[in-house]
């Protein structure tokens, strides 16, 4: 063994001791059994649930029967509202008044549009952003559907924190009206709430259905207008991407600007990857898709040996933004990968050298 | 067949301290250690029964661990983690604060691929054929990435000779 590695063996021994957790193991058994539990309930409350929605098919075969949701919704038979059926054109994300109620189904059936709403922050690194793309049609249908297959949430005794996102999802009814749902995907807590009402479990299954069915309304053929180059955020930590999105794609007709940004020094004593910094200079990028065949062109693997960079400095990112509005994120740094994007690729200095000539 | 449970009790107890510091080392903070702890050994939970039938079951709780820790990561950007606060340390035991600061900064500078490879081999003390079956990697990937691993920490502070005399 070489002195280095000796010297590393004995500094990792310097890793701080374990806090102490008695009863610790008792705890998570607990913990483990009733997730458990909450397993074997919702199997038999999907039965259930199955019951009831073959009933619901049988009546709404009958034109004398209803499927009125029971909360804020549209309703139908007796209780179906008066006004003429409006929905939105592009459904906004203004949010209306929580509206408390025990739910089940957990959303009303024959909404027509639904979509994202809500910023967030990736803790691991740039702000993230959803699709602002409106579901409708039959893919309401299927995220309706989703959601009324949840099973009710029991509240663990702790959560762990992995770190997944929040979203909220807007569904909108003939009649204007909304129902708004706060996903919350982290760790073992992950749950639903309608309404600030009943919560469910299963979020992280909606958020999944829901980026996938944006992806399937998206199969259609993307508008080949010239894309709007985006602006870049006047602060780094500012920067956003969008979840999901997969526009840095050579032939993907995007709007790409080169943002420059100079980011303050970490203060002395803390950890090196603290950073902060503000816009220096911008550039729209004339041709984008040379600029995406360079992405493509980048290593796929590490050129600087893992040697992490000096963050006192500079830092030059792409912002892609393609035909749908999303946003992407491309490093040019040949020691940063592109992780977030679809090339998955280190930077080359080529890419690093156009981008640092174009900004001056 | 639920496990036998005061088996798991025991066997986490017995065992939390050692998974945390490499978890530690893994993640560098104490937040994210109890969390990835925690989820791996419930990850490990339903499957207990069998794990504890092939004898230890340590190298199969280890290698979740390495792989959660993997996949939780793996769609971030490797270089950069923006925080506002330096994340929290213990108090000092028998080593300087500035050591555990040194420490956790080093291993920052690491891409994850390495620093698992690096906690795995030098501080859970596991041999390259062994390390190459935690992380479902060849034997070749292993000394590679322990090679970039080392020559990476040797311009680090932690393991650079200024840095060493400094502490000496």
């Amino acid at each position: 063994m070489s002195g280095h590695e000796q010297r590393l063996r004995d500094a990792l021994r310097n890793a701080p001791s374990a806090p102490d957790a008695p009863g610790f193991g008792a705890r998570l058994s607990d913990r483990a059994r009733r997730r458990r539990g909450v397993h074997r309930a919702g199997a038999t409350a999907g039965l259930a649930v199955l019951c009831v929605a073959v009933v619901a098919g049988a009546l709404a075969l009958d034109p004398r029967g209803s499927t009125s949701p029971s909360i804020a919704g549209p309703t139908s038979g007796e209780t179906q509202p008066s006004v003429e059926p409006s929905p939105s054109e592009n459904l906004d994300c203004s949010r209306p008044p929580d509206a408390p109620a025990d739910g089940s189904p957990v959303v009303p059936t024959g909404a027509v549009s639904a979509r994202l709403c809500g910023g967030l922050v990736d803790n691991g690194g740039f702000n993230m952003v959803w699709p602002a793309d409106t579901l409708r049609g039959e893919l309401v249908d299927r995220l309706v559907d989703r959601l009324n297959r949840l099973e009710p949430y029991v509240e663990p005794d702790a959560c762990t924190l992995v770190l997944s996102p929040p979203f909220d999802l807007v569904l909108e009814y003939p009649d204007g009206s909304k129902v708004w749902v706060q996903g919350d995907t982290s760790g073992t807590c992950a749950n639903l709430a309608v309404q600030g009402g009943k919560v469910w479990a299963g979020a992280d299954t909606v958020l999944r259905s829901t980026l996938a069915l944006v992806e399937d309304q998206r199969a259609k053929p993307a508008p080949t207008t010239p894309i709007e180059p985006a602006q870049c955020p006047e602060k780094w930590n500012g920067v956003s991407y969008t979840a999901d999105a997969d526009a840095v794609v050579p032939g993907s007709p995007v709007g790409v600007t080169a943002c420059r940004y100079l980011l303050d020094p970490p203060a002395p004593g803390t950890i090196t990857q603290s950073a902060d910094g503000v816009l220096a200079t911008q550039a729209p990028v004339e041709d984008p898709s040379a600029v995406l065949r360079k992405i493509a062109e980048g290593s796929r693997s590490d050129p600087c040996g893992g040697i992490a960079y000096d963050l006192n400095r500079t830092q030059d990112v792409l912002l892609v933004r393609d035909a749908y509005g999303d946003l992407q994120v491309v490093s040019t740094t040949p020691c940063w990968a592109n992780e977030l994007t679809g090339a998955h690729r280190y930077p080359s200095q080529d890419l690093a050298s156009a981008v640092a000539h174009l900004l001056g | 067949m639920a496990p036998r449970e005061p088996d798991f009790a025991e066997w986490v107890d017995a065992r939390r301290p050692t998974l945390w510091r490499s978890a530690w080392l893994l993640t560098g903070d104490d937040h994210r250690a109890d969390d990835l702890v925690q989820t791996v050994l419930l990850k490990v939970w339903p499957r207990w029964t069998r794990i504890i039938a092939t004898g230890d079951p340590e190298p199969y709780v280890r290698r979740v661990m390495y792989t959660t820790y993997l996949a939780w990561w793996r769609r971030r950007w490797t270089a950069e983690l923006p925080t506002a606060e330096p994340p929290d340390r213990p108090d000092p035991a028998s080593t300087p604060q500035a050591e555990r600061v040194d420490l956790a900064d080093a291993m920052a500078s690491l891409p994850k691929g390495q620093r698992a490879v690096v906690v795995a081999r030098f501080f859970d003390d596991l041999s390259v054929a062994e390390t190459a079956r935690q992380l479902n990697i060849s034997q070749g990937t292993v000394k590679s990435q322990t090679a970039r691993a080392v020559s990476a920490l040797r311009h680090s502070s932690l393991l650079s000779d200024e840095h060493i005399r400094e502490r000496s």
